[in-house]
């Protein structure tokens, strides 16, 4: 396998705003009417996207994907076979791009790393007390810290809801702010887990208040719990970011995890992308998707475009 | 002409959407098309032809008969033989059935249906397939439940069916506005002769097929094709005996008063110029979204489409800056690709209009921004517009453009919003985008639109009222609503005479006082005997007018009242009416009437009996409507505003009470033309009004020559509705005709014997009334 060059990682977005700034912009969100939201979505999700625009789709869905494993059994050999799965998705089609990065527990963090050096795929870590949130910030702070100086080029933590929901917007903000701080020159993503919010509303608040605390990525979803990305949810926070851009010149890019299984799916998320954030979102420095079982499918999809025959899942890896 | 193209985003083409065009040979275009009459198509007798195009190419499609005079008049009679031979007759269970295949065989067929109306009419393939279909579909199954269901519709009343309705259709939504019209008129029983428009009529020719599958009777549903000249004998033919059409509120002037003075029913769906209010707090993204569907959906060939926009000052830049951004990622091409968001103008005739509009926008001094995208070569075709620095006195701002063409105007507060959204003589539909409940609702009182979609736009159930306010038509598609345009309520007649007891200075009420005519003028009311009973005042044109500016006046503050506030002020007239009890058993009886305390008792206890309605009439007339999806949908009636009566002229008291009571229990204001034979009940009814409660200018009443006094009622443009109970036979066509000149609602008492029970009715007051319909969605 030909040693490709470490990627070098793009600047992070910025520092947290002043925190009086953050409240100015968390205070005046947009409102958000659900059912406007939902049946923008629907429809866009009817798009038609055929041929060469599929291909191109399920190309990028790969250069976009963070490959994930987040089980309490997940071990070494589960990291490698991961690793491996990421950088040569198709053993038998050279083509096929890698993944944008791994994602996993940060006790695993050094396997990926080893795995994964010149290969162009990152490391990204959950942490911060993932997926809750609700251990002492000090020992969430210091997760962060350590899957850092473990390697991870990205650590993926977790929106206190617990302050949020409560209305202690301030607080969730610094909390984000000192994990921004933490992660050094690390890419942060701050999951919000809309399943949790209870309306777009809330969605759109959250947001605003991670892009505000120095979020590189907004992402929608741990996949612990019930409900994960849905296409208004990702909507919604799409056009966070875009407003947010509009206002503050600072660009964050969007994670969609949670649920994503089909290729079908991965393709109405980059249409939504592409209708709502533009072709300059459309790479991996601004928008993955998180999954685990996601590639496998794509892969298929990719045969089937290039042979015109449907394949089974024996034909393509288990890792 | 100069315009600014350009892309809002910062262009980076990565992803090109391959063509995802629908398959055209799933419909088999004929080459030629007969017309559809008595359940076959056969050669039109006037040997003529034309050809429809798809407009998206300008290939021909398919060559299409002409209707000429013989052939409406085979079609008419094909429609009243299959209507008495057994369509009236037939159980509604058994007609509602007929209506349950049509339904599904549309269903069955859609993608069918939908290719070839996006063919014939080159709107995109996913609206036709969305929305077209789905909702034509749903239209005849909701109007096959009525069919067997008549009688819990219009609880108290024996509905029957009017005979043969003779209904002209646009183009912007050819199947659905067949439905629209059919499945009611169908349901209630009547038979049909349908005119599809001169560049659409394929998908009503394909619905001739599914009917004869269906096995509808032959003529209960007859399809005529041709232009304008088609329509125009179809309305006037004698054999019609109710008119619906929707279409340009010129053309709806033109059959209004084509039909004025035959007695035919007449509903109107005519234009509309929306305002689409965005205020500083509403849900931006959703707002975005609702402007763009509100004008370009269709092509912006929608009759309520939001084509004015009124954003409040503070979020203008933001929002304009969202909206260009928008409109740059909306997709112009080929109607049968999937992911087409904007198809082809419907003809070339629409686009030179659409074009001469945009060239005066600019002309005038408004911006024009236009989203970069490349047009094909042939076909008709327009880029989304948008037309900042627009002020209501601009052309783009007042007249319908029916094309992708938004005018931009701001406002500062919700007072002004409603003023300028009000200023128009179009009334048909409007939105309002804020987060604020209360807003919301406040808003949608004052809106002078017969649908507010608030927080949302361009939505249309079945089951939803659809109709307009002042020019935008009258009448309502949809809904329970949507049965009564084709259903009479009973027969109608009359009867009288007498002799004057009292003689007195007999004036005209205007504005609460009592001035004598400004002509100085007067005429004599003769008894039955010729003898001069009084010489009442003559009233001038002058006199009408300052009438109607008094009702003008007037009306505002009596409808802000509260009903129950209205109600015991008119219950208080009833006191006072039975206090004067002499007096006008004098005046009745000097006409000769035989039982003068009869009709005095009947028209006091008809005017309590309407009193009572005014906070009861919500109840029966306001619907919530089960449309399909997370929306509250409520309908509430509203009083028109200034009505004028021309009262009976017998019973002349009895005749009043029981026009002018329904008329302002609802808020109306009212100008009364009395009875010219015999006047006196009216002007002393003045003297009760005048010592009541009932604010001055609610009520109104001139005496004096019918034959002058009408036409000048019916043609005043500031007069929303006339009631032509008391109409002379010989001036009823003018008088109909005139009122087409504001499109004023037509009312007419069709009671057999004014005092039975059945002569007074909720629906009376439903005819001074407009229903309005509110959309709201339900989400977290």
């Amino acid at each position: 396998m030909a040693v490709q060059p470490r990627e070098p990682r793009t600047a992070i977005a910025g520092p947290p705003f002043d925190p009086r700034e953050a409240g100015r912009l968390v205070a005046r969100v947009t409102p958000v009417d659900a059912v406007g939201l939902e049946e923008r979505a629907a429809s866009l999700a009817k798009r038609s996207i055929k041929r060469e625009a599929k291909r191109f789709a399920l190309d990028l869905a790969i250069r976009c994907m963070d490959l994930t494993t987040l089980e309490g059994a997940d071990t070494a050999g589960k990291a490698v076979a991961i690793c491996a799965k990421a950088v040569r998705p198709d053993p038998t089609d050279p083509s096929i791009p890698h993944v944008a990065a791994v994602c996993l527990y940060p006790q695993l963090v050094p396997v990926a790393v080893g795995q994964l050096r010149g290969t162009g795929v990152l490391v990204a870590s959950v942490a911060g007390g993932f997926p809750s949130g609700l251990g002492p910030l000090d020992a969430r702070l210091a997760e962060v810290r350590w899957a850092v100086e473990q390697g991870a080029d990205e650590v993926d933590i977790v929106l206190n809801r617990s302050l949020f929901l409560g209305g202690r917007y301030r607080q969730a903000f610094e909390e984000i702010a000192a994990a921004r701080e933490a992660a050094g020159d690390s890419h942060l993503k701050v999951i919000l887990e809309v399943g949790e919010l209870g309306s777009y509303d809330q969605v759109r608040r959250a947001a605003v208040l991670a892009m505000a605390a120095g979020a590189d990525f907004i992402k929608t979803s741990t996949g612990k719990i019930g409900t994960g990305a849905t296409l208004p949810s990702a909507l919604c926070m799409m056009e966070a970011a875009r407003d947010f851009e509009a206002e503050t010149g600072v660009r964050v890019g969007v994670k969609v995890a949670g649920g994503i299984r089909r290729s079908k799916q991965a393709v109405q998320y980059l249409v939504l992308l592409h209708e709502t954030l533009g072709p300059d979102w459309m790479r991996p420095e601004l928008f993955r998707i998180g999954a685990s079982t996601l590639l496998n499918d794509v892969l298929m999809q990719i045969g089937k475009e290039r042979t015109g025959r449907y394949s089974g899942p024996d034909y393509y890896t288990v890792d | 002409m100069e315009i600014e193209q350009r892309d809002a985003a910062p262009a980076r083409p990565a992803w090109e959407y391959a063509a995802a065009p629908e398959a055209r040979d799933i419909v088999r275009i004929r080459d030629r098309y007969g017309l559809f009459i008595g359940g076959r198509f056969v050669e039109p007798r006037s040997g003529r032809w034309f050809p429809t195009i798809h407009p998206a190419t300008e290939e021909p499609l398919a060559e299409v008969a002409e209707g000429g005079p013989e052939d409406v008049d085979l079609a008419v009679r094909a429609a009243r033989e299959a209507f008495e031979g057994g369509w009236r007759g037939l159980p509604g269970s058994e007609r509602a059935k007929y209506l349950y295949r049509i339904a599904r065989a549309l269903q069955e067929r859609s993608r069918e249906f939908a290719v070839l109306e996006s063919l014939d009419g080159g709107k995109p393939i996913k609206e036709s397939r969305d929305v077209d279909l789905p909702l034509a579909a749903a239209h005849f199954f909701y109007y096959a439940g009525w069919a067997d269901k008549l009688g819990y519709a219009f609880p108290h009343r024996v509905p029957r069916p009017l005979g043969v309705a003779g209904q002209v259709i646009p183009w912007n939504f050819p199947l659905l506005m067949a439905a629209w019209k059919l499945a009611p008129a169908l349901a209630t029983g009547n038979t049909c002769v349908l005119k599809p428009a001169e560049t659409t009529p394929l998908t009503a020719l394909l619905l001739a097929e599914v009917l004869q599958e269906a096995e509808l009777p032959p003529g209960v549903v007859n399809i005529v094709t041709g232009a304008g000249e088609t329509g125009a004998l179809l309305v006037s033919h004698p054999g019609v005996d109710k008119v619906a059409f929707t279409g340009s509120t010129e053309v709806g002037k033109r059959i209004q008063r084509a039909v004025a003075g035959t007695g035919k029913r007449l509903t109107l769906e005519l234009g509309g110029k929306a305002a689409n209010i965005v205020f500083e707090d509403a849900p931006l993204d959703q707002a975005i979204e609702g402007i763009v569907n509100g004008i370009f959906f269709n092509q912006g060939h929608v009759c309520c489409a939001g084509s004015r926009l009124l954003v409040q000052e503070p979020i203008f830049e933001p929002l304009i800056e969202k909206l260009k951004r928008r409109l740059s990622t909306l997709r112009v091409g080929d109607p049968l690709d999937k992911n087409t968001d904007i198809g082809a103008i419907n003809s070339r005739q629409q686009l030179e209009k659409i074009e001469e509009l945009v060239e005066s926008g600019i002309r005038e001094g408004a911006e024009i921004y236009q989203p970069d995208c490349t047009l094909p070569e042939r076909g008709f075709w327009f880029r989304p517009t948008l037309f900042t620095g627009v002020s209501q006195s601009h052309r783009i701002a007042r007249e319908e453009i029916f094309g992708p063409v938004l005018a931009i105007l701001t406002f500062r507060t919700p007072e002004e919003a409603v003023e300028k959204a009000n200023n128009t003589f179009y009334g048909l539909s409007a939105g309002v985008w804020t987060e604020k409940g209360s807003r919301i609702l406040w808003m949608a009182q004052r809106l002078r639109a017969g649908v507010v979609w608030a927080n949302t736009f361009n939505r249309f159930d079945p089951s939803s009222p659809f109709g307009g306010y002042k020019e935008s038509g009258f009448g309502r598609e949809g809904g329970l609503h949507g049965l009564e345009p084709y259903l009479a309520f009973g027969p109608a007649a009359g009867a009288g005479g007498g002799r004057l007891p009292v003689r007195k200075t007999y004036k005209l009420f205007i504005g609460g006082e009592f001035p004598r005519s400004e002509s100085g003028r007067s005429y004599e009311a003769l008894d039955r005997e010729g003898r001069v009973l009084a010489r009442p005042a003559r009233a001038s044109r002058k006199d009408l007018r300052d009438a109607v500016v008094a009702a003008r006046t007037a009306f505002p503050g009596w409808w802000e009242r509260t009903a129950y506030n209205r109600g015991q002020v008119l219950y208080r007239v009833a006191e006072l009416m039975e206090g004067r009890r002499a007096q006008f058993e004098d005046e009745v009886g000097a006409s000769g009437w035989p039982d003068p305390a009869r009709e005095v008792s009947a028209a006091i206890d008809r005017w309590v009996w309407y009193a009572g309605w005014c906070d009861k009439v919500h109840h029966v007339l306001g619907t919530v409507n089960p449309v399909a999806g997370p929306y509250f949908d409520f309908t509430i009636p509203e009083p028109t505003g200034v009505v004028g009566i021309v009262a009976p002229e017998e019973p002349a008291l009895l005749g009043m009470v029981s026009r002018l009571a329904p008329a302002i229990v609802s808020g109306n204001a009212a100008v009364v033309l009395a009875s010219e034979r015999w006047p006196l009940p009216a002007v002393t009814l003045s003297e009760v009004l005048a010592t009541s409660d009932v604010p001055g200018g609610v009520v109104n009443v001139l005496t004096g020559l019918k034959r002058e006094l009408v036409p000048w009622l019916a043609g005043h443009m500031d007069v929303n509705a006339i009631d032509v109970t008391g109409v002379p036979e010989e001036l009823r066509e003018e008088a109909e005709r005139l009122a087409a000149e504001n499109v004023k609602r037509v009312a007419r008492w069709e009671a057999t014997d004014p005092f039975a029970p059945t002569a007074q009715s909720p629906y009376e007051i439903a005819a001074f009334m407009e229903m309005k319909t509110v959309w709201h969605p339900m989400g977290a």
